[in-house]
């Protein structure tokens, strides 16, 4: 049984996902909390707890980028009483969320907010998104940058287990067609695909063609949790946070990404099956999944990780249409970092999916979708039927690390 | 170190960050080195479509200046 000191997120907000607006981070997440206080019916006044990601502060930039916590109080006018600070992009989805969930669950906090936002991110030489160029001693002088390191996990899967382009392909055009009728998606409206014109698009770095890796944009979001106590007093149902796990285990774009430290090494692997126990969910009882689908490879990869599949099995498993609205798991089902939105700190847009999944409150192509009423018909629809619990992952590394919230409708 | 391995996957890079300082295309490559080491590194010296997952390769020393040498690998006929 629910107690009453259990989180649940009570308000969720996203702003336009877009391209070269000149609007500031800042500006994103300012209009995202704001969104997100309404959207909750509460108000500034009622936060005690921040979990922001800023790719720069407009007063007081500090080493890391993200901001001074002290400049939030000044700012929102309000004393904070629990703060903690992304340390990488994945942080602000759901390790922010689960760390909420216990700072509400042991009385540190009754109400968190989690801000990210992010602006005028296209790059000026028009060649690859700003934080994909990471310079390291011993990778960075190959010509290595994100979708490189993606490229070689690939193509290890491929020689070890035979995955095919065509199946990184298959993933990725299923995730690109829901966001073709989201029309809050970034690329709403450049579908449909398939994997044939996933496969034949232009080569990034092979196997992986544009089609297979995210966007780069500007946008924001945000998210309110709060006690299921007072939860309840508030304009929405909760969508309950069941609980999640993470676990990292190797430098990401520092070292050269072995699949092996990843998926199908010796590496402890039961950090999943205990953030499934904790959440006393299996599963069986997940309706949907919201990746983070920064690169097609990652997906699969996260398949194996998460134990949906066996480990060399997801390039078959996501072929079946298992991703499909129609499939065992709808996965990425507002078009995720390919189609959404990727503004280089997109991990909270996979759990305000699927809060929104649970809510039933799926903007899409249906008539009737503003009354919640949905076709189920995949040219028309992303709303996943009958959702009572998702399943959100907010990490994107090449190799060596992941996390996971679960999420159900109240 | 023998300074010799295998490839253990790669990657012809079509789009580079820096087209000055990494024309395209390029290939990186993941070595493990005979004695168990992984590093990243590049291929020289074979057409990219000539690569494949587990070629012997040995690396290569190319000196950039008095301070820098880099080691990027070659296949092994």
């Amino acid at each position: 049984m629910p107690d009453a000191r259990d989180a649940a997120i009570v308000g969720v907000y996203t702003t336009a996902q877009t391209r070269g607006s000149g609007r500031t981070g800042f500006s994103y997440a300012m209009e995202a909390l704001r969104g997100a206080l309404d959207d909750a019916g509460l108000t500034v006044s009622d936060i005690e707890g921040l979990f922001v990601q800023l790719d720069e502060w407009p007063q007081s930039p500090s080493p890391n980028g993200y901001g001074n916590k002290a400049n939030w109080c000044y700012q929102l006018g309000i004393p904070l009483r629990w703060q903690t600070g992304a340390v990488n992009a994945a942080d602000t989805g759901a390790p922010a969320i689960n760390d909420a969930a216990a700072a509400i669950k042991t009385g540190q906090v009754d109400t968190v907010a989690i801000i990210l936002g992010r602006g005028m991110t296209q790059p000026l030489d028009g060649r690859t998104a700003p934080w994909t160029r990471h310079s390291h001693e011993f990778t960075g002088w190959t010509g290595s940058y994100t979708a490189v390191q993606f490229a070689l996990v690939a193509s290890r899967h491929m020689a070890l287990y035979g995955t095919t382009p065509e199946q990184l392909a298959a993933a990725a055009a299923t995730v690109r067609n829901y966001g073709n009728v989201n029309p809050q998606a970034l690329m709403y409206g450049r579908g449909p695909y398939d994997k044939e014109r996933v496969v034949q698009s232009r080569m990034i770095s092979s196997p992986l063609t544009v089609l297979m890796c995210a966007q780069v944009n500007d946008g924001g979001g945000a998210m309110i949790i709060t006690s299921l106590e007072k939860a309840r007093d508030l304009k929405k149902p909760p969508i309950h946070i069941l609980g999640g796990a993470d676990q990292l285990s190797y430098p990401a774009y520092a070292e050269a990404p072995l699949l092996e430290r990843h998926v199908g090494g010796d590496f402890p692997t039961d950090w999943v099956d205990k953030g499934f126990a904790r959440a006393g969910v299996t599963r069986n009882d997940v309706d949907f999944v919201e990746l983070y689908d920064g690169f097609a490879i990652w997906m699969l990869t996260q398949w194996e990780m998460l134990g949906f599949c066996k480990v060399g099995e997801a390039g078959p498993f996501v072929e079946t249409g298992v991703m499909e609205l129609d499939g065992r798991y709808p996965t990425c089902t507002d078009g995720g970092c390919m189609a959404f939105s990727h503004n280089g700190t997109p991990s909270l847009f996979r759990p305000i999916e699927a809060a929104r999944q649970l809510r039933g409150e799926v903007m899409d192509n249906c008539p009737g979708w503003e009354q919640g009423e949905h076709t189920f018909e995949k040219d028309l629809c992303r709303a996943v039927k009958d959702a009572k619990v998702g399943m959100a992952v907010s990490m994107g590394p090449p190799t060596g690390g992941g996390n996971f919230v679960l999420l159900a409708k109240d | 170190m023998s300074g010799r391995g295998k490839i253990y996957s790669f990657t012809v890079v079509q789009r580079s960050a820096d087209p000055i300082a990494f024309p395209e295309p390029y290939v990186v490559a993941i070595i493990k080195l005979d004695e168990g080491v992984a590093m990243l590194s590049t291929i020289v010296g074979t057409s990219a479509n000539k690569i494949e997952v587990d070629m012997d390769v040995v690396v290569s020393f190319e000196k950039i200046s008095d301070e820098i040498t880099l080691y990027p690998f070659k296949v092994v006929a």
